[in-house]
């Protein structure tokens, strides 16, 4: 089935795909996105539900394996420690995101030339900081100004609580004299543009019933959507078609009921995560693409970064109301975020003071891990005595890109419509089992500063586990350079190889910094928007 | 639902199921929060193996082999973690989240019995000057990341 050409085709209705749309609107060019899942209504989140924690191992499980929805893709992540998590619906993983909202900063673009590692990117934190701070608008973003950690910018909206919990460990931070600062966060603190304030429920991760969570679908999408934007949901990509001219023509996508269909367009966007992208890239196979689309480089789905995390938790002598507020995040410490010559690891990371777990979370392992707490009488130990007392430090790492990191397609595994899934092959770096090392040493110490009687081993995934479920940042695997021969697109998203194909999600960040990547990928991609517009006569030269 | 779960585990294996999930999740010593088995979370459990048949099989086995070795002390049950383990995860498991995800076990906990939507708890926002004393240690360092 065929229908009507459209000017600009984007892939996925997420973080980046809605945020390049809005950037694109006053062109009034004919746009349409095609995204695999659907609307999801407030209604139908979990937490309206007397058991909703259940829903965090079933069909609201961040791992698409679990959740195995037909709108879904299954991940082989058998040869990775890590497994990456999504969710596929209008809004993309902003449905199940938490929210946190820190921005990679002026050092994360220049990793060559200041740390002589990876690379640097072609464009900078000064560039992007008009667009951090639209973006920051429009999701509705909640933070405290004066941030020295950061060059000055004042969030739209008063930061949210940071409860007991983040007061408590702060004053940790200030007897050691360590960097701490209340987080950044896309929930908020008033209401604000028709949404509600956050009610500090403590399940971000199962959508947020109040709207206070901006979710793209509650955010960009009803705008979008008001400027005439078509969104087509259910529509999931088989391939990008491309002419013997070597451009993308549009694609071919199934229907719910499994049926394909052509779209033409004169330019196509890709929106689909570091891992989608690259999945959709290598299975749109052609005469003149044979090792996949825009691959002449060889760097489609190389180099794939998360960031890895262990924890560690204190018990503290009062409670720490920990499940109630935001799950993510209360304070956050940079102090150990910036290269030191002196420590045996290059790059840094962050200490995020997350809130704790439920308690049916709390006793299956929490968020990151399935390790259940011991049954018995030290099961009732750790629920009477342990449970209600605990505050924990995750120790988020920059991971380093190395090819051999990759995303590849797995020659069994398919989709309900018979597409090719995509496998992991992942190995957690060097450098960054030694940044775990020392920052579980800090961590510790800024527990026990803060008043902690002890360091327990939770079951909450904080005590030195790499969790597993950590894959919720997803970048590299089609990354920006100036060089066609190392990189898959240019320094405004543009791919070298398909000069009317772009990409606008993580896949094209060429590091990931330490810190949450959804407020730097819809800055990166208004930028990519904003580029295509000042290029606009000279676009596919 | 129940007859129904009855209906494929008979009133023993029901007992048992009971005893168990006591030993997994004990009463607290003043008896204010109830043991696991005492409030029916077998139900639960049963229910689980209803909607996933696959589970079925290797639940009945692991059972059988704990109807022999016997549910009465901590002793025994440590013997039917260490030789049925498939068993076992899977029954820890169905025990802690038909257990935690009761409402009347959430408010024993200090949380809200309720659905956590919409009305959630109540976080008082720092006022400012709060906010500006905890603060103000980290500001008077200055700028602490690295220009590029």
């Amino acid at each position: 089935m065929k229908n009507q050409p459209v000017d600009v085709l984007i892939i996925g209705a997420g973080a980046s795909g809605a945020a390049i749309a809005w950037s694109l609107v006053e062109t009034r060019m004919h746009i349409l996105c095609l995204e695999q899942g659907d609307w999801i209504f407030d209604k139908d989140f979990p937490s309206r539900r007397d058991d909703y924690e259940l829903a965090r191992y079933g069909k609201f499980s961040c791992d698409p394996n679990v959740r195995g929805l037909r709108e879904d893709y299954p991940i082989n992540a058998d040869d990775s420690p890590i497994m990456p998590v999504n969710y596929n619906a209008v809004g993309g993983s902003t449905i199940n995101y938490l929210g946190h909202w820190p921005r990679m900063k002026p050092s994360d673009f220049r990793t060559r030339s200041l740390d002589g590692v990876a690379e640097d990117w072609p464009v900078d934190y000064a560039t992007l900081e008009p667009f951090f701070e639209e973006n920051d608008r429009i999701m509705g973003v909640s933070g405290l100004a004066g941030n020295p950690a950061y060059p000055a910018y004042t969030p739209p909206n008063p930061p949210i609580p940071i409860g007991k919990l983040g007061q408590t460990l702060a004053k940790g931070f200030n007897e050691l004299g360590w960097h701490w600062w209340p987080s950044d966060v896309a929930i908020l603190s008033r209401d604000n543009d028709g949404r509600s304030k956050c009610v500090n429920a403590g399940t971000c991760d199962l959508g947020c019933a109040a709207g206070a969570k901006a979710s793209t679908d509650i955010t960009y999408w009803p705008m979008l959507e008001r400027a005439g934007v078509e969104l087509r949901t259910g529509a999931r990509v088989r391939e990008i078609i491309v002419g013997d001219d070597g451009f993308a023509k549009g694609v071919r996508y199934h229907d719910r009921d499994g049926n394909v269909h052509e779209q033409l367009a004169e330019m196509v966007v890709v929106a689909c995560n570091g891992v989608g992208t690259p999945r959709l890239l290598l299975n749109s196979v052609s005469k003149l693409f044979p090792d996949g689309l825009a691959n002449s480089s060889g760097m489609v789905g190389k180099n794939l970064m998360f960031h890895p995390l262990s924890g560690v938790t204190g018990r503290f002598d009062e409670p720490m109301d920990g499940f109630k507020g935001p799950v993510a995040c209360s304070i956050l410490s940079q102090e150990f975020y910036e290269t030191d010559p002196n420590r045996d690891f290059v790059r840094g990371y962050g200490l995020h003071a997350g809130r704790s777990h439920p308690p049916a979370t709390y006793a299956l392992g929490g968020y990151g891990v399935d390790d259940p707490i011991p049954w018995g009488a030290e099961h009732r130990k750790r629920m009477d005595d342990v449970f209600p007392y605990i505050a924990g430090l995750t120790i988020v790492t920059e991971d380093l890109p190395e090819e051999h990191n990759c995303v590849t397609l797995d020659p069994d595994l398919t989709d309900s419509d018979g597409i090719p899934a995509p496998k992991i092959t992942y190995k957690i770096g060097e450098n960054t089992l030694k940044m775990f090392a020392h920052g579980e040493a800090r961590a510790a110490e800024a527990l026990l500063a803060a008043g902690a009687r002890e360091i327990v081993a939770d079951g909450g995934g904080r005590d030195g586990k790499v969790w597993r479920r950590a894959g919720w940042h997803q970048m590299g695997t089609a990354r920006m350079g100036n060089d066609p021969a190392t990189s898959v697109v240019n320094g405004w998203g543009r791919c070298h190889d398909v000069k009317n194909l772009f990409i606008v999600d993580a896949s094209i960040f060429v590091t990931a910094g330490a810190v949450n990547p959804t407020s730097t990928i819809q800055a990166l991609a208004l930028y990519i928007g904003d580029s295509i517009k000042k290029n606009i006569a000279t676009l596919f030269d | 639902m129940a007859d129904h779960a009855a209906s494929l585990w008979s009133a023993d294996e029901r007992a048992l199921i009971d005893a168990l999930l006591n030993q997994l999740i004990p009463s607290s010593d003043d008896g204010s929060i109830p043991a696991a088995g005492s409030i029916g979370v077998a139900a639960f459990v049963v229910r689980a193996l209803d909607e996933d048949p696959t589970l079925q099989a290797p639940f009945a086995r692991g059972l059988a082999r704990a109807a022999e070795i016997g549910a009465g002390s901590a002793d025994a049950v440590v013997r039917i973690e260490t030789e049925q383990p498939e068993f076992f995860k899977l029954l820890q498991r169905l025990a802690y989240m038909g257990y935690y995800s009761r409402p009347d076990i959430r408010a024993l906990l200090g949380l809200s019995a309720k659905p956590v939507h919409p009305d959630g708890y109540d976080v008082p926002i720092e006022p400012e000057d709060l906010m500006a004393d905890l603060t103000a240690p980290v500001r008077s360092r200055g700028q602490c990341y690295r220009d590029a």
